[in-house]
């Protein structure tokens, strides 16, 4: 049940995305891929988003918030969240800290603090990371692996920049239409005083290069963007795929049904599935207890064939031992490709 | 345009025309974008008056850039003093 | 009022200006027209009275609940102070008032066109002044004055060429005749009119207006004091012709603008309180507003009955009911100018019949603004997408008002008079709505309530019983297409005072109990 090309095609998108729920295997095979790309020549980027990150562990090597070599060819980086937000305050307070007595320096600090533990601001800071790293992905790597968290998270992040976005639109809109009451203003607002004391508030053509109005504008305009160009690197599939990883049972089956419905409903769809930790005929033994699985697993391949017979399959069978460490990740990309 | 301290009939004549001609409708375009700014500050504002901003990561950007209108905003949605501890602006 | 340091506030009298222009239209001149028919007398008390204790507390009662409530219209005030359906039904009322506004100026513009044909072209000379004037002002931004004078002086004078060049539309385009031409024409342009941006009609023509109103106002006034004419017409008329309904109540419908208006609560809460600086500014505004619309109607009744030569005259020319509204404002006030100033009788009928024709045409043209908003919030809150579109919105308004138009005046479109008694009664209801409104707002301020309530029991009761006289009147007749507006007014008004009279009752006991 191999049918070898379907993976091996998508190394030559830009960005892959590997989700699934938790335990499936993700992770490995997010790894496999990445150190197969590697092998074929491929500069790999592995990043994995699950706040309990597992990359470091399936490498046996060190990884943290910054792009750490793992082989030739290949790069991890494992997504801190709270740094980012972290970062992302300190520039605000500092920004902050200029306009105000430095004797109320540790007000800011409090106030701003609180922010940090705001619902909302680790997903939007690993966003931000996300979007940083699709929007640049073709420049320094060949290929971008993500490796998410278990699949209701990713789910949201992918839907997030639209919904972002047209926040931002929102909010642009609100702000043009400011501007065109000052710019009626102008022609109204005529009688000597009445414009000095309305060109404070400023907004209309003659008025600082950096005046608040511009500031709002850039800082918002520099998000919308960032969050539509995400969103358009992520929903063209030239550029990007979706893997999801599931497990011949039950719960996995019902599971990846209702991902790949959430996921069609922001219009992204999967390139292919991986079903990992089969009991397939290549694996011998006998025995009530093995053909009971073996039985069972091959029940549930073919439902998942009948259910998900659009997509793409690739059946990795179950290792005789745990997957880790460079030689079994190889093993396993040999059967992907 | 209008000179006000022109004291001469023809050129206060001008400026009453003018005035008849524009204010009321300076006014009320005049308020309508301080409408539409305030409703912007709350967005940004928003935790200060005790509405949670799920966006907060976002708005807090803006804070800084907003912090010299805070003092009469504040005062218009009906708060006396500065809701936000580290900026004392009355 | 929120207190702040954005704005240079705005002259009062600047305000006032614009607020009284804003409502001041052809009914001041058309109702004192119609009502002299019962002798001068009532109509004259009427309006001295209704304007002091009526009008005035119901104009700035209006624009105060408005403006301190950051500038909402009564009618979304409503929906907070009694209820959401009871702010559903004012807002049918509303509308059905605003349809009958625009359809009856439409008719009445329509009949001045056609009786003094010499007003054709100075009347739509305006809108391409007005149009120039904007541009100037607001494109090329020109200083003010010299356009003023110009376009001031090019009006008169374009009324001294309209007499000589008077147009007269063809007797038959498509089996209509010149009346229903005329209407149709002038709802085109209404709705062009509105949609149009403000600064490039709307501004400058309500400006030119005002000028026109202060100018028009001064001449007659001036040509009163400098003749002092005879009022001929009998003090109480002992003859009234037959078919003319009782003084009581229909005097009080048949002159509202001018005594007491619903209109200008809607105008006044929709337009006027979003340009005062501070609720005191109300006061003046509002009360001064009424004052100013009650010296117009004034010196319409001084026109409708001084300006004719003889009593004789005079009973010629009020033979039956109804029909005299702008014609005695234009012959008799001609007469006065030309008279007391030694204008020409024929041009000073030309400027009366042009200075009704240009009142009433922007009512219009607000009248079709205020309905297009209203079709526009129905679209919101009933999600029916299409009429949040200007266009169809526009269109259906003007649409109904062509239906109603027509539908009561027939297609000759010139029995289209016979809504103003309804009218006036629409308007007066929308004036009791109003006043018990406001009275519940300061019911629930915990201030005294007793201004606004006796103006709204008798206002109401007048009304209330007028509708049902025209309800008897019309389908004897035979026009049940105005009977069933005026049901369906009747009904609504019922509905809606029932629901305010609870809302009272209720915000009385409250306030009462934190008395104790």
């Amino acid at each position: 049940m191999t049918i070898s090309g379907v993976v091996r095609d998508l190394l030559d998108r830009q960005i892959l995305f590997i989700g699934g729920k938790g335990g499936v295997g993700k992770t490995t095979i997010a790894a496999s891929l990445a150190i197969s790309a590697a092998d074929l020549g491929y500069t790999c980027l592995l990043v994995s988003t699950d706040p309990a990150h597992s990359l470091g562990d399936i490498f046996g090597i060190e990884i943290g918030d910054s792009e750490t070599t793992v082989s030739e060819n290949l790069t991890a980086l494992e997504i801190d969240p709270e740094r980012t937000a972290t970062a992302h305050i300190v520039t605000v307070k500092d920004n902050m800290k200029r306009l105000v007595h430095p004797r109320l320096y540790s007000e800011v600090d409090r106030q701003l603090e609180l922010a940090a533990h705001a619902p909302g601001t680790m997903e939007a800071a690993l966003l931000e990371r996300v979007a940083e790293l699709v929007c640049e992905s073709g420049s320094k790597y060949d290929l971008l692996i993500f490796d998410t968290a278990p699949s209701g998270h990713t789910v949201r992040l992918l839907s997030l920049p639209e919904i972002m976005s047209s926040w931002t639109d929102g909010l642009l809109k609100h702000r043009a239409q400011s501007g065109r009451f000052a710019a009626m203003l102008k022609t109204f607002g005529n009688a000597g005083q009445a414009s000095d004391e309305l060109s404070h508030l400023d907004s209309v053509a003659d008025h600082a290069p950096d005046s608040p109005e511009d500031r709002i504008q850039d800082l918002l305009s520099a998000r919308r963007r960032k969050f539509i160009i995400t969103r358009e690197r992520l929903l063209d599939a030239k550029t990007t795929s979706f893997l999801l990883v599931l497990n011949p049972d039950h719960l996995s089956i019902l599971e990846t049904e209702k991902v790949i419905t959430s996921l069609l409903s922001f219009d992204i769809k999967i390139a292919a599935l991986v079903i990992n930790r089969a009991l397939t005929s290549s694996i011998s033994g006998s025995g009530e207890f093995i053909n009971s699985r073996r039985t069972q697993d091959s029940e549930y391949l073919d439902r998942i064939k009948s259910v998900f017979g659009s997509f793409p399959r690739v059946v990795v069978p179950l290792q005789p031992r745990d997957v880790y460490g460079f030689d079994s990740l190889r093993d396993i990309g040999k059967k992907l490709l | 345009m209008t000179d006000p301290s022109n004291a001469s009939v023809w050129g206060r004549l001008g400026t009453l025309l003018s005035e008849f001609y524009n204010a009321p409708y300076r006014g009320a375009v005049a308020r309508a974008r301080r409408d539409e700014d305030d409703l912007f500050m709350l967005f940004v504002f928003a935790e200060l008056l005790g509405i949670p901003n799920p966006a907060t990561y976002y708005t807090l950007e803006l804070q800084p850039v907003l912090l010299e209108r805070f003092h009469q905003w504040h005062t218009r949605m009906g708060l006396e003093h500065s809701p936000l501890d580290h900026f004392r602006c009355c | 009022m929120r207190d702040d340091i954005d704005y240079v506030p705005t002259n009062r009298f600047v305000l006032w200006g614009h607020h009284f222009t804003a409502v001041a239209g052809a009914a001041p001149i058309i109702g004192p027209g119609i009502a002299v028919i019962w002798g001068w007398l009532p109509a004259f008390l009427w309006v001295v009275l209704g304007t002091m204790f009526f009008a005035g507390v119901h104009d700035f009662g209006a624009i105060w609940a408005s403006v301190r409530n950051q500038a909402r219209s009564v009618g979304s005030l409503t929906g907070d102070v009694v209820s959401h359906r009871a702010r559903t039904l004012f807002m049918i009322v509303i509308f059905l008032l605003l349809l009958m506004v625009n359809a009856v100026f439409a008719v009445a513009i329509s009949n001045e066109l056609q009786v003094t044909p010499s007003a054709v072209i100075p009347a739509w000379s305006a809108v391409f002044v007005a149009i120039v004037i904007g541009l100037l002002l607001y494109k090329m931004h020109v200083a003010i004055t010299w356009p003023t004078i110009a376009g001031t002086v090019i009006l008169y004078a374009v009324i001294y060429l309209g007499e000589l060049v008077p147009i007269e539309l063809p007797a038959q385009i498509l089996g209509l005749g010149p009346g229903a031409q005329w209407i149709l024409i002038l709802f085109f342009y209404a709705a062009v009119a509105s949609m149009l941006p403000v600064w490039l009609l709307l501004q400058p023509r309500d400006y030119i207006n005002g000028i026109q109103l202060f100018i028009g106002l001064g001449i007659l006034y001036g040509a009163v004091l400098i003749t002092s004419p005879t009022v001929v017409a009998p003090a109480i008329n002992p003859n009234v012709p037959a078919a003319t309904p009782p003084l009581m109540p229909l005097l009080f419908v048949t002159i509202a603008c001018g005594a007491i208006s619903g209109f200008h609560g809607l105008v006044g809460s929709g337009t006027t309180s979003k340009q005062l600086n501070t609720e005191t500014d109300a006061r003046f505004v509002g009360y001064l507003g009424s004052v100013g619309e009650g010296a117009l109607a004034l010196v319409a009744i001084i026109a409708a009955t001084a300006g004719f030569a003889t009593l004789a005259d005079w009973e010629a020319f009020y033979q039956t009911y109804g029909t005299q509204g702008t014609s005695a404002f234009v012959q008799g006030g001609a007469r006065i100018a030309a008279d007391g100033l030694g204008l020409p009788l024929a041009f000073a009928q030309t400027l009366l019949a042009v200075m009704a024709i240009l009142f009433a045409g922007t009512t219009m043209d607000a009248g079709v603004r205020l309905q297009r908003y209203i079709v526009q919030e129905w679209g919101t809150i009933y999600n029916i997408k299409p009429l949040q579109n200007g266009y169809v919105a526009t269109g259906v308004a003007v649409g109904a008002c062509l239906v109603l138009a027509f539908g009561a005046g027939g297609s000759g479109g010139t029995g289209g008079m016979v809504i103003w008694p309804l009218f006036g009664t629409t308007n007066q209801l929308l004036a009791g709505l109003t006043l018990l409104v406001v009275s519940v707002i300061l019911v629930k301020l915990g201030r005294p309530s007793r201004y606004t309530m006796i103006p709204m029991v008798f206002v109401t009761t007048m009304a209330f019983v007028s509708a049902l006289i025209q309800l008897r009147d019309l389908y004897a007749a035979g026009n049940y297409f105005l009977v069933i507006v005026d049901l369906l007014i009747v009904v609504a008004s019922i509905f809606v005072m029932l629901e305010a009279t609870s809302a009272f009752i209720r915000e009385k006991r409250k306030s009462a109990a934190a008395a104790r």
